[in-house]
């Protein structure tokens, strides 16, 4: 399943830009500003 | 050191290519072609006037170290999700090579791993192989995409 990881550290180079990785560890860090990401969702499926 | 004998400097403007004048005068030409028999596509490369020896220039790359805190007592695991910094940096899923720096009480020993490797990021995995528990580590990795069309290319 692809989830969206949003960073929100001010100023890091993936502030507010979701990242989609597919099943992501339960530890998840910003490689811009190595913090941990905590802002993590699966991406929306649309059933046809 | 007068400093009229120094390389004149040039001031270059954000987002302007250099010029062959300019590659030129660092002693370095840039070549598009990689020549490898067409087994690789066309690699960016950087040779020296001295040696004229290729050196090829990768598309894309990153490198990082990245702190890990918590405690890996032995036989124990920990995986690390580790994203690129600007995810479009990488068009395609890049080489990526990880490894750890731990350390603990006494000497420890590790088995490190990677999975999962897109364009946004990858896992890093840890197997802690010895008798004493991992107190700190430090993962290392360089991840690289040698061309736009090829990740690897020798």
């Amino acid at each position: 399943m692809l989830w969206n990881l949003i960073c929100h550290t001010p100023d890091c180079l993936n502030d507010n830009f979701a990242i989609q990785y597919p099943d992501p560890a339960d530890l998840v860090i910003c490689g811009g500003c190595h913090q941990e990401i905590t802002d993590k969702t699966p991406t929306e499926t649309k059933e046809s | 050191m007068a400093s009229s004998s120094f390389p004149a400097k040039t001031t270059f403007a954000p987002g302007n290519p250099l010029s062959s004048d300019e590659l030129n005068s660092l002693g370095m030409v840039i070549n598009r072609v990689y020549d490898n028999g067409g087994t690789y596509p066309n690699q960016l490369s950087l040779t020296s006037t001295n040696d004229y020896i290729l050196r090829p220039l990768p598309f894309a790359t990153s490198t990082n170290k990245i702190n890990y805190t918590t405690n890996i007592n032995s036989g124990g695991v920990a995986s690390v999700t580790v994203t690129f910094a600007r995810s479009a940096r990488f068009t395609l899923n890049p080489i990526v090579t990880a490894t750890a720096e731990v350390t603990g009480s006494t000497n420890v020993y590790a088995s490190c791993s990677t999975a999962g490797v897109t364009t946004t990021g990858f896992t890093v995995r840890l197997f802690n192989v010895g008798a004493a528990a991992i107190t700190n580590t430090y993962f290392h990795y360089i991840a690289m995409q040698m061309t736009q069309s090829a990740a690897d290319n020798n």
